[in-house]
């Protein structure tokens, strides 16, 4: 066997790693070659001398940092998990009828879309060619008496069903949004003047600008919507049924022991910062009241393109009604939305 | 649980019998620990701590990095010890973990730049002068093993400079002293491609520290 040969067995010899018959020749050809012996004696130094390192000391705090360690990585997850993670736990229909009594009512203001609700179809043909698919809720939703929950079906509609839509909810919207106040017991505030009040509408121009867009996200026991803006949308959310309470719902709630009215804030503003995720936007900055560690407001940017989804994803929360219609804000980039948490009382 | 049935799933019937008694006690130590008693984990960092910052200073290199990635590797085991399912033994687990995470960091390329500048600071031979010792009786080392200090300064410098793959399993084999079959748990490769790995290591060792050694 040629010395090269045998060089690359030498440190498997010297484990003992090598097959009989391989040895046998390994020792067969060291017994003769003075020059494998000593690389194979220079191999068994270099051996020696790594065994022979001297062990390093461990720190006398190494157990105690690590312990430091493992507290902060928790707390951190903690939080985080508490703001950006969907909830992964899965809760008792007890507690899950407890929580069903949740309004949810969204009112977009600064909408910046002159649509007039009693000549839905002419606005249909101006701004027609900034309208993409739209892809409007096509139910309306019942009185706030009927409890139920339903998967909400969206379509996108061409423009000609577009038309048809609007003339669908013309002749509901005064009836539903019109009687808000007094539909929903203790409503107070301000009425909420859907019906009345205009939304100005800024001329749209081919300029792309950030919309600002401020959401308010009132959460009201049951029955009961509180402060009114002017709101372009309306989103309410329908009371669940306890035995009708699905699957998906569970993820609305969270662990925390804390009263079941902040349990619901919680899980909604959770969930409305996974519709942020999931349309691409992010969150910019938000304020958390101190003393009740509840959400107080989330200020997020959504791309244009993200933020019909994310309306999508709101109504998921409950179902919604437009009272006007609305294309997505296409000539503005990026949306920069507001998004404030109230509660009633 | 009955401790002694994993033994049996792997080589646990070549294992001396002192090995075998350490790994029970590392199951003994789990089970307590996740029966609720955080202080079971204590006990295996301290029974552990030792080899594990000494297995990331030699494939490190450097004695502050070595300490921060044993906790960081500690941290870990806290993590996901109630998901260990006793497919290996705790140790051989354990320093899987280690050595992925010694190796994550070498590749990091903060840490290559890191690296750079310490072997700025430090100078040519890349000795580090307070590099803590352990010295058994706790006696201070005798003049002539200043010497010696400076030559394991070296071969920890050659050690540095062999490719990652190589080091891990040559300080795996030959400064922690685990068997093939070990190594080849640990880093998860073949048996026949840890040998390779290890003889050229001790090669290319050799060639470097000829003049030394």
């Amino acid at each position: 066997m040629k010395c090269s040969d045998v060089r690359k067995k030498l440190s498997r010899y010297i484990d003992g790693m090598l097959e009989d018959k391989m040895r046998d020749i390994v020792e067969e050809h060291l017994a003769s070659c003075k020059a494998c012996s000593e690389e194979l004696e220079g191999l068994r130094i270099a051996i020696e001398g790594l065994k022979g390192l001297h062990e390093v000391k461990v720190p006398d705090d190494f157990l105690e940092r690590v312990r430091e360690r493992i507290e902060q990585e928790s707390a951190v997850k903690r939080f985080a998990r508490k703001l950006f993670y969907p909830l992964e736990r899965k809760i008792p229909l007890e507690l899950a009828a407890a929580v069903s009594m949740v309004v949810i009512v969204i009112f977009l203001f600064q909408v910046m879309l002159p649509l007039k609700k009693e000549q839905p179809v002419e606005y249909a043909e101006p701004i027609a060619e900034y309208i993409e698919p739209v892809e409007p809720r096509t139910k309306i939703s019942e009185p706030v008496e009927e409890l139920q929950v339903e998967e909400l079906q969206v379509e996108e509609l061409q423009i000609e069903e577009l038309k048809e839509h609007e003339e669908m909810l013309l002749p509901k919207v005064p009836e539903v949004t019109a009687a808000p106040p007094t539909e929903l017991p203790e409503a107070e505030g301000a009425p909420l003047g859907v019906e009345q009040e205009r939304i100005a509408g800024k001329p749209i121009d081919a300029e792309v600008q950030p919309a600002k867009i401020d959401l308010v996200l009132f959460i009201a026991p049951e029955g009961e919507i509180t402060g009114a803006q002017e709101p372009a949308v309306q989103v309410r959310a329908k009371r669940l049924k306890k035995d009708e309470l699905s699957e998906t719902r569970e993820e609305f709630f969270t662990d925390k022991a804390t009263s079941t009215q902040d349990q619901v804030v919680h899980s909604a503003y959770t969930q409305v910062l996974e519709f942020v995720r999931a349309a691409g936007g992010r969150v910019t900055s938000f304020e958390k009241d101190e003393a009740t560690e509840l959400p107080f407001s989330v200020s997020v940017e959504i791309s244009s393109s993200g933020f019909k989804q994310f309306l999508i994803d709101l109504s998921k929360l409950g179902s919604y009604e437009i009272s006007e219609p609305y294309a997505s804000i296409s000539y503005a980039e990026m949306i920069q939305l507001t998004i404030k948490f109230s509660q009633s009382h | 649980m009955n401790l002694r049935i994993f033994t049996g799933t792997y080589e646990g019937l070549k294992l001396s019998k002192e090995k075998r008694k350490s790994e029970e006690a590392d199951s003994e130590f789990i089970e307590v620990f996740l029966a609720g008693d955080d202080h079971a984990f204590d006990a295996l960092v301290l029974k552990y701590q030792l080899r594990i910052v000494n297995l990331c200073y030699r494939v490190l290199g450097d004695y502050e990095d070595a300490v921060d990635c044993a906790q960081e590797t500690f941290v870990k085991v806290f993590r996901s010890l109630k998901s260990f399912r006793y497919r290996s033994s705790f140790s051989t687990w354990l320093f899987r973990i280690a050595v992925n995470t010694c190796k994550n960091r070498l590749a990091s390329a903060k840490y290559r730049f890191h690296r750079r500048m310490v072997r700025l600071d430090r100078g040519q031979d890349g000795s580090e002068d307070s590099l803590p010792l352990e010295v058994p009786n706790g006696s201070s080392l005798p003049a002539n093993n200043l010497e010696k200090k400076e030559r394991e300064a070296l071969i920890q410098q050659a050690i540095d400079s062999l490719p990652k793959e190589q080091r891990t399993a040559l300080v795996l084999r030959d400064i922690e002293g685990l068997s093939y079959e070990e190594v080849a748990r640990i880093t998860g490769l073949a048996l026949g491609t840890v040998k390779s790995r290890i003889a050229r290591a001790r090669e290319q060792l050799r060639t470097k520290l000829k003049g030394i050694l």
